[in-house]
């Protein structure tokens, strides 16, 4: 099953590593959305993590739950606890080892948690897109052409996963509306890890940069349908290579054998 | 137009100029402090700005209390004047409940959450010229989530830029303080700003949209001080709903 963050809260974009989570999902969850920015860079070699307190309050499970996930993320060497003054977990960055941790995480999603994760993204992406063709105005649009061709100029994983959700949550927000926006955020945040690890030939940074282009100028050309429907055409051929890769993996956490 | 209307449009606009000048008195005497503070023989040299956490909270605190729907309050420098305490000097209210909280943004260009306002629209368009400036309606999503208007006045020490003080207003909380005023006109009415983003309304199918304009059925009055105007249609029986776009 893939995680369903709770919606409660507001949470920014500073702090989407720590979303609450709802009480029923275990640490198992937290260790996966951990590595996942880790492997990504988005949590920074030497970045250190906030106490256990904190931090399980943050995800509001118990702290039992969190040095749980804390002791998977040391045992595949991602974070590093020390002890005494100026002691803490800290990240450590996996280097060429990124790979295969994002390669172990997505075997370990079940293959219709994300068909489900790509037809709510594809209503979310598309929707916003709609919503912001008709409302948008003035430097927004400059400003959202720009950032659609930012993930053509990435060499680094974590910056096309960065330039990819930029764009999409401007476009959310350009529709004007802080839920849309949140809701953007975290979807984006589940499916732009997994999406720039199939490294598929049919989704390379410039077929996305020209993808983002025409949502962004069917936005601009104040085409609600246009937009609406490029953007679900980019959500879905991206999240469908996806799943096939998913699909050559062997094993199903959803299948019991 | 009836006497009634008359009346609902002068005390609309009052209201609204009522909470934008204390909002920009407030962004006006944040201005002043760093102000003096720079050019004050001994702080000035050290090219630092001074702490501006009690004047600010403080003024932000007397506006909440009367009841004004600023949201946030500072001074951010210019990301090319740096010095030591260079992060953003801005404190905004809590969701819940009455704190003030300072707001922390990601300065790593590396990271998801970095917050470019070099980009930002309150940022873009303050640069030009001395006077306050206020952005359309937009989601905050870098800073506080919220859906907001930022009124921002750049600051400028002999020419060359400092950074910029600024507020920002709850679009939905400044909608509130006008509801009153704006039922009592026929409906679409509508406060919007220079391209047509409605501010506040009292139809619920233009609120969050833009208002097209009808020129020959419509009638406009300016709000003062600000590039916002209030649209009441002119025929009250034979208005014709529009549709929001």
């Amino acid at each position: 099953m893939l995680e369903h963050p709770a919606q409660s809260g507001n949470p920014r974009l500073g702090h989407l590593a720590f979303v609450p989570l709802d009480d029923a999902v275990k640490g198992n969850v937290i260790a996966r959305r951990l590595t996942e920015r880790i492997a990504l860079g988005l949590l920074a070699d030497g970045t250190q993590l906030p106490s256990e307190a904190d931090l399980a309050a943050q995800f509001s499970v118990s702290t039992v739950t969190l040095r749980e996930a804390l002791a998977e993320l040391r045992s595949l060497g991602l974070v590093e606890t020390r002890r005494g003054r100026g002691g803490g977990s800290f990240v450590k960055a996996p280097g060429d080892n990124a790979t295969g941790l994002l390669t172990r995480e997505l075997s370990e999603l079940s293959i219709d948690g994300l068909r489900d994760l790509r037809d709510v993204k594809c209503v979310v992406s598309g929707g916003a897109a709609a919503l912001a063709a008709a409302r948008a105005r003035g430097i927004a649009l400059p400003r959202l052409r720009a950032l659609a061709l930012k993930v053509q100029d990435q060499t680094t994983s974590a910056g096309l996963v960065r330039a990819d959700c930029r764009f999409h949550i401007e476009v959310a927000a350009a529709a004007r509306s802080e839920r849309l926006t949140q809701a953007e955020m975290l979807l984006q945040l589940e499916a732009a890890p997994l999406l720039w690890l199939a490294k598929s030939p049919a989704l390379t940074p410039e077929r996305a940069a020209s993808e983002h282009l025409a949502i962004s100028d069917a936005i601009a050309s104040g085409d609600p349908e246009l937009a609406r429907s490029t953007a679900e055409a980019h959500v879905l051929s991206a999240m469908n290579h996806v799943i096939e890769l998913r699909m050559s993996m062997e094993g199903d956490p959803n299948v019991r054998v | 137009m009836s006497a009634s209307e008359r009346d609902a449009v002068r005390s609309l606009l009052k209201e609204v100029a009522t909470h934008t000048s204390r909002i920009s008195a407030a962004i006006d005497q944040v201005h002043e402090t760093v102000l003096e503070a720079v050019s004050s023989p001994t702080v000035g040299s050290t090219g630092q700005f001074p702490d501006l956490q009690e004047s600010v909270c403080t003024t932000l605190d007397t506006l909440v209390m009367e009841g004004s729907p600023i949201y946030g309050l500072g001074f951010i420098a210019d990301p090319v004047h740096t010095s030591s305490n260079s992060d953003p000097q801005w404190w905004y209210r809590e969701q819940n409940g009455r704190g003030l909280r300072r707001l922390v943004v990601g300065t790593d260009p590396g990271r998801l959450d970095f917050y470019d306002y070099s980009e930002t629209p309150w940022y873009l368009t303050t640069l030009n010229d001395d006077s306050l400036h206020v952005t359309s309606p937009y989601v905050d999503y870098c800073g506080t989530n919220s859906y907001i208007v930022t009124m921002s006045r750049r600051m400028q020490v002999q020419g060359s830029l400092l950074g910029i003080c600024g507020a920002d207003i709850v679009v939905g909380e400044l909608q509130a303080c006008l509801q009153t005023h704006i039922l009592a006109l026929p409906r679409p009415s509508s406060v919007v700003d220079d391209d047509g983003a409605v501010i506040a309304t009292n139809s619920a199918e233009f609120l969050g949209a833009n208002r097209p304009l009808d020129l020959l059925r419509e009638r406009e009055y300016p709000v003062p001080g600000l590039p916002w105007r209030l649209i009441v249609p002119s025929v009250r029986k034979a208005s014709r709903s529009k549709t929001a776009t």
